[in-house]
């Protein structure tokens, strides 16, 4: 669906900065493997975001000393998350509104 | 703004890329490191890896486009692509190049010349609301006196605000604090000069009304920029510093604007003095603020600056009310038949736009110069048709790889603009190359035509104006060989990659195009050869005509006056060596002249100037100039007397008034009656001088002028004259003798060169042999260039017959008859370009007349030497590409196939 790898991307980036990897497995774990975002995508994503200037990325040492591409939400992003949650909710209320009438 | 900085940066860095693998493949090794943990082995774990990531390249190539200008690096690959196909052919390149080069070079120098000389503006505030005062019926600026400036000045209707010049004169002057010789150029203006003008100063302040208050009173001047630099230095403290001229001291007020050098083009000034200085500044003349009712000398130029809303039309009716009113003013103190009334009231006043400025030697030089900026045009649309057929041939031998390139799904826009970037480079390297051309060729002509002229001083100025010009033919270079780049769009389909034999159909249509631009390209040669031709014949006649004196005569100037002869002196001294010199043994004779033969500087021939005769007034078209000879000249050049005799001594006597007038002035003034005896006037105060004698015609003033009225009077000053001498063997052998024999006379005296007249001729027509020359030069590059033409075109179309060839000769046609088969193609291509361009070349070579000198614009001979020319050098390219054909074995080809 449009734009749901972004949110989640986006969201994910909320708490803390991460590298593509870790945002892999971080949704991957959440949503306990019902929801796995393929790894191209992923970084395609990163990089739109990127280039909206909705994230910023850096190198960084990893946790375990390897040079990795950092991603952080920068205050467009965290904006953008604000409004795409509040879309998503909505929507996702009137889904669940329809489906739960029929 | 971010996005375009983070485009800029990948693009430039190429970190992008670099950053983008790197983080795949961390994310990669992640990835197989935690299938490893689960116990995969590792060559398994390292495929499901990249399984499951998915595809790695296409999202490569999505980020690069995120990150990158993707048309900027395309154009980036398009020019590299470019240069190494222009490398690879080198031939190729360089012929496309050099031909382009050559033609933007021309038409760049002529127009810098043309620019400079003609087009360019005044550096003034508003130069289109100038205008200048000039004699009705006259196309270039007029001079007058200066009270006809002063009515004008003080008309009441306010219409214009005018202002006057007089030309510039060099004065020798000491360079400051040295004995250095140094020359300052003056010019002599009204105090409102810089105002109507338009100019501002530099430093200090420009003249003005309060300068001029009374004759010699305000000794003032304001300078010009060059002069400041070249005189003091730049020094800042040049304000109330002087300038010494004539005894009288002139304080600088002021600098003018850089780049303003007064209102002639070719002749600048380098200090502007007021005008009630002229007396002080030449204390021999005659005082010329006095003359009240303007009979005097005709000094001025006078320019106004129109007001606002008036018109030309409008400003010259009320500039010619002033005239009228002052010449009846005039008529009434001088008397209405006086000569100079009866002239003014022949005349009329009309004002040019001015905005151009003041160049006397565009009357003679303006249409020279457009005629040789046709020619440049011509040579450049010979260079562009060129390069059109460059460009088809080009494209038709990569057709095999475009349209493989097009199989393989390479996009056709791209193909296109690949060869259009190709075109591209080709011009813009073409116009670079043609501008540094163009820089020496234009240096080089104007040195020439400064040589031919008297001195001029034009400012080349590669500027924005210029550079403009080139972009320009760099825009129609690039048109031309752009329309065959286009092809590949048209490329048949995949189609064609397999039919590689096949390919009449295709070999026409490009020969189509290829022939009519060739065709035309020979048309254009056709022309530009025919006006080569005219104007090396107008040299021919110049140097070959009857010129009414002896070509192998010596002319020595000498210059007693400078040596320091007193006039009695020098009168002695001249007859010593007159008597020396004809005793040398190979000297036959020896005679004295005033001004030189063959140079028009020399002499001043108008019509206008009032020469009278006991019959009265004689002024419409009396074409006629006055010289000063003295004794011995006319024997010593070979010019004899028609009726009555030469000078002799008793025309030495300073009493003696007779004149010596050739056979053309006689005829006009008195028709078949005697002319001994009778007496002529040269101006309206002059005294009236008996004609004793008349010589046949000769080419005094130049050596066009045919029949130009000449009254000869007896040389009186001798401070710069011309020794004539007539030698009994070769001129050249007798000029060291001739030196020799001077040095041993008068050391003392200071000997210009030696030359003949022979020489003295072909240095006054300089000017044609320069524009014969250069004319000459072009066509014969035109001509080389359509040769080589020809020549591919020919020689591609056997390439493409081969086959076709070696069947006709397998079934018995002779080596012969395939020569003229291929012959008769180069004959279709010439026999169209001649009936082209020869009615063409005969209707453009009437814009030459004025040019011409003894041949007319359709010479018959021209036209014919031209079409001989062109038709053996186009059966020399010919030729060999029709024995190659001929020398086909049929055998060989059909082994090879």
């Amino acid at each position: 669906m449009q734009g749901t790898v972004d949110l989640l991307v986006l969201r994910t980036l909320a708490s803390e900065s991460m590298h593509g990897y870790g945002i892999a497995t971080r949704v991957r774990q959440c949503t306990g493997g019902d929801l796995t975002i393929e790894d191209a995508a992923l970084y395609q994503a990163l990089h739109r975001l990127e280039r909206q200037g909705l994230v910023e990325a850096e190198w960084r040492p990893s946790d375990n000393n390897r040079r990795a591409r950092y991603y952080t939400l920068t205050p467009a992003g965290r904006k953008r998350l604000r409004e795409q949650t509040g879309n998503w909710r909505r929507y996702a209320r009137a889904i669940q509104a329809i489906l739960e009438d029929a | 703004l971010t996005r375009f900085l983070l485009r800029a940066r990948a693009t430039l860095s190429g970190g992008h890329d670099r950053d983008l693998r790197d983080e795949l493949q961390l994310h990669l090794r992640l990835l197989e490191e935690e299938y490893t943990a689960q116990g995969i082995p590792a060559d398994q774990a390292r495929r499901r890896a990249h399984r499951e990531f998915g595809n790695a390249t296409q999202f490569q190539e999505v980020s690069h486009d995120l990150f990158s200008f993707r048309l900027l690096e395309d154009l980036i690959d398009d020019l590299r692509y470019a240069v190494r196909e222009m490398r690879r052919s080198a031939g190729f390149t360089c012929v496309a190049v050099s031909s382009l080069a050559i033609g933007i070079g021309a038409i760049t120098a002529a127009f810098a010349v043309l620019d400079v000389f003609m087009l360019r503006g005044l550096p003034v505030r508003g130069p289109d609301r100038l205008v200048a005062f000039s004699a009705s019926g006259s196309s270039t600026w007029g001079s007058w006196p200066y009270a006809y400036f002063m009515h004008w000045r003080n008309s009441p209707d306010r219409l214009f605000e005018v202002a006057a010049a007089s030309d510039v004169r060099p004065h020798d002057v000491p360079l400051q604090g040295t004995d250095k010789p140094g020359q300052v150029r003056v010019s002599l203006v009204s105090g409102n000069y810089f105002q109507v003008m338009g100019v501002d100063v530099a430093l200090g302040r420009a003249l003005t009304d309060a300068d001029s208050p009374a004759p010699g009173a305000a000794p003032v001047a304001v300078i010009s920029d060059a002069f400041w630099e070249r005189w003091f230095g730049r020094t800042p403290d040049v304000l109330g510093k002087s300038i010494d001229l004539r005894g009288v001291s002139y304080e600088v007020v002021g600098v003018a604007q850089t780049g303003f050098t007064g209102h002639a083009i070719g002749h600048p000034s380098d200090v502007w003095l007021p005008l009630t200085m002229q007396s002080a500044l030449m204390p021999d003349g005659a005082r010329l603020l006095e003359d009240r009712w303007g009979t005097g000398a005709h000094w001025l130029r006078v320019i106004a600056r129109l007001a606002d809303g008036v018109s030309v039309d409008r400003a010259a009716v009320s500039a010619n009310l002033i005239r009228q009113r002052f010449i009846a003013d005039k008529a009434a103190a001088l008397g209405g038949s006086s000569p100079e009334v009866v002239r003014d009231r022949q005349q009329g006043v009309s004002l040019l736009t001015a905005t151009t400025g003041y160049a006397p030697e565009r009357v003679r030089y303006g249409r020279p110069v457009m005629i040789l900026f046709s020619i440049t045009a011509l040579v450049l649309l010979v260079a562009c048709a060129n390069f059109t057929n460059l460009m088809l041939a080009r494209s038709e031998g990569r057709r095999k790889e475009f349209d493989i390139r097009l199989a393989l799904g390479g996009r056709r826009s791209r193909l296109i603009r690949q060869s259009a970037t190709e075109c591209v480079v080709l011009g813009f390297a073409a116009g670079l190359l043609g501008l540094l051309l163009a820089n020496w060729a234009a240096t080089a002509t104007l040195k020439q035509f400064a040589l031919t002229i008297r001195p001029i001083e034009l400012a080349l100025a590669f500027d924005a104006r210029v550079l403009g010009f080139v972009s320009a033919c760099v825009g129609v270079v690039i048109g031309f060989g752009l329309w065959p780049s286009t092809r590949p769009a048209r490329s048949a389909s995949v189609a064609s990659v397999y039919q590689s034999t096949s390919t009449d159909a295709r070999r026409r249509t490009r020969s189509i195009a290829g022939r009519t631009m060739l065709i035309g390209q020979l048309a254009m040669c056709a022309v530009l050869l025919i006006a080569a031709g005219l104007l090396l014949r107008t040299v021919t006649n110049l140097r070959s005509q009857e010129l009414g004196f002896d070509r192998n005569v010596l002319l020595v100037s000498v210059s007693p006056g400078q040596a320091g002869y007193s006039r009695d002196a020098a009168a002695m001294l001249l007859e010593r060596i007159r008597e020396r010199l004809s005793a040398v043994p190979g000297i036959l004779a020896v005679g004295v002249s005033g001004p030189a033969l063959l140079d028009s500087s020399h002499y001043w021939i108008d019509g206008s100037q009032l020469l009278t005769t006991d019959r009265g007034l004689v002024l419409a078209g009396a074409r006629w100039t006055s010289a000063t000879v003295g004794a011995g000249f006319f024997e010593a050049v070979g010019m004899s007397p028609v009726h009555g005799r030469t000078f002799d001594s008793r025309d030495a006597r300073p009493a003696a008034d007779g004149v010596v007038i050739n056979q053309s002035l006689a005829t006009f003034l008195f028709g078949t009656d005697n002319p001994i005896g009778r007496r002529i006037r040269m101006s309206p105060r002059a005294p009236t001088q008996p004609v004793i004698g008349v010589v046949q015609d000769a080419r005094q003033t130049s050596p066009r002028d045919r029949g130009v009225g000449v009254i000869y009077a007896p040389l009186r000053g001798f401070n710069s004259v011309v020794l004539a001498i007539r030698t009994a063997g070769s001129p050249s052998d007798a000029a060291p003798l001739v030196r020799h024999q001077l040095g041993s006379i008068a050391a003392d005296l200071p000997v210009d060169n030696i030359r003949t007249i022979a020489e003295v001729l072909d240095e006054a027509i300089a000017q044609e042999r320069l524009m014969s020359a250069i004319s000459l030069v072009l066509a014969a590059l035109v001509v080389a260039v359509g040769c080589v033409g020809l020549y591919a075109l020919i020689a591609y179309d056997v390439a493409q017959r081969t086959r076709e060839l070696a069947i006709r000769l397998a079934l018995g046609a002779t080596s012969g008859q395939v020569v003229s088969l291929v012959l008769r193609d180069g004959a279709l291509l010439v026999a169209p370009a001649l009936a082209i361009g020869l009615p063409v070349g005969l209707t453009a070579s009437r814009a030459l007349s004025s040019q011409l000198y003894g041949v007319q614009p359709g010479d018959p001979w021209t036209l014919a030497s031209v079409a001989v020319l062109l038709t053996i050098v186009a059966l020399v390219a010919t030729l060999r590409p029709a024995q190659t054909a001929s020398s086909i074995d049929p055998i060989v080809l059909l082994r090879a196939e």
